[in-house]
């Protein structure tokens, strides 16, 4: 199944979290039906970082980093994008793998020294 | 009925400096707690305005302008008026309009904070051309990135219903200066709900917020990049952000950081921006196996 980012959002600019929630929602129900699913960044003019933790890093809540490899792909990706999306997924790995979404203290102490 | 009369003294130089920030918060708290009123904003001792701080100014015309008040400009000098009519402030409130000559400024404009694309087109058609000089096609796109990661955390984090944008293009040193502003909730109150800490002060709130992974977003979200990709952006860029929050403000210069807590409270965020456009390091990270046209796998 192929997803035109430009088509399901009906724009050039993938800028919005709401527009990353269509296409993590589309995504979602595919991967749910062990249907492979291309992501096609192909005409996309713009991508923030707000978009894609949407529509890509909230799919590490659902989702094993092994059935993302398996069922989604990306095809038409600028380098700039990619750099973007990278760091999404880091971030979301971080997020959804430690439970920190739910311990928002996680970050108060930077750190703990002293000990011998 | 008598109308109370108030006059609000704008300063001598108004510039990007926290001196300044704090007389706007100072009178949009002022302008927000009158009714009935005629507001005078006295420019007779002021010789400079920053073209971005128009949006400022905005906000607070727009609240005083509220409660039956009623507003007027005292002596603005013929420079600072030239600003205001060839970037579209003046136009905006019927006061009249020039022809921008050297095609420079990034206009005054309100956006509505739903989800439609009339920023980004904004950055793409109004801003972005605006700038004269020869600017690789990665800073251009790391830069149209940063000020949508602008927009869209204020239409997220702040809730609100407007967003006042101006902006300014220097073409002698190869600067633009880029002012976004919300009237939602401040970073205070989110970090402060978040966080669960009622002790936390407005700069601390704002510096918390600027770093990697912090985010206020629901659970079930990922989040807390937008700003510090601003952040790593501007400190290699030799450019410079300010944020103004609640009673919080804080700064950063290349990698010199600063942060204070003013007088007043600002009802909302300020975020300004200074780049330098005369940009060619490299900020993507290059992969040498990427193809534009090969299918990506396997990289989650």
């Amino acid at each position: 199944m192929r997803i035109k980012i430009i088509e399901n959002i009906n724009s050039e600019f993938a800028v919005s979290p709401e527009d990353g929630d269509k296409i993590h929602n589309i995504i979602s129900e595919h991967i749910a039906m062990n249907e492979v699913v291309i992501i096609d960044f192909q005409d996309i003019d713009i991508v923030t970082t707000a978009f894609l933790n949407n529509a890509i890093g909230k799919l590490y809540n659902e989702f094993k980093p092994e059935q993302l490899n398996t069922y989604v792909k990306l095809e038409n990706i600028t380098e700039s994008d990619l750099f973007l999306l990278k760091k999404v997924i880091d971030r979301a790995k971080i997020t959804f793998s430690s439970g920190q979404e739910n311990n928002p203290l996680g970050k108060v102490i930077e750190e703990e020294f002293g000990n011998e | 009925m008598n109308q109370n009369k108030i006059t609000i003294h704008v300063p001598d130089e108004v510039e990007n400096n926290l001196s300044n920030f704090a007389f706007f918060t100072e009178a949009i708290n002022t302008v927000s707690n009158l009714k009935n009123s005629k507001i005078y904003f006295d420019f007779s001792n002021t010789s400079w305005f920053e073209a971005n701080l128009t949006a400022v100014f905005g906000v607070i015309i727009n609240v005083g302008s509220k409660n039956n008040n009623k507003l007027a400009l005292y002596k603005v000098n013929k420079k600072i008026k030239t600003i205001f009519r060839k970037n579209n402030f003046y136009t905006t409130y019927g006061l009249g309009e020039d022809i921008d000559t050297y095609n420079s400024t990034i206009k005054y404009t309100i956006f509505n904070s739903e989800n439609k694309p009339e920023f980004s087109k904004y950055i793409k058609n109004e801003l972005i051309p605006k700038i004269k000089v020869s600017m690789s096609d990665e800073f251009k796109k790391i830069f149209r990135i940063a000020l949508e990661e602008l927009f869209q955390n204020a239409r997220t984090h702040g809730k609100c219903e407007s967003i006042y944008t101006c902006g300014q293009y220097f073409h002698s040193n190869k600067k633009v200066k880029f002012t976004v502003i919300d009237l939602g909730r401040t970073i205070l109150d989110n970090v402060r709900t978040f966080l669960n800490n009622e002790y936390i002060s407005a700069d601390q709130a704002i510096d918390w917020a600027t770093i990697e992974g912090h985010s206020t977003r629901a659970s079930g979200e990922t989040g807390g990049i937008g700003i510090s990709f601003i952040r790593d952006f501007l400190s290699k860029n030799q450019g410079r952000i300010q944020i103004i929050s609640s009673d919080g403000y804080w700064e950063e210069y290349g990698c010199v950081k600063y942060q204070s807590n003013m007088e007043h409270m600002f009802p909302g965020t300020i975020v300004n921006i200074e780049v330098n456009v005369n940009d060619w390091n490299t900020y993507i990270t290059k992969n040498e196996a990427y193809k534009s046209d090969q299918m990506i796998e396997n990289i989650f």
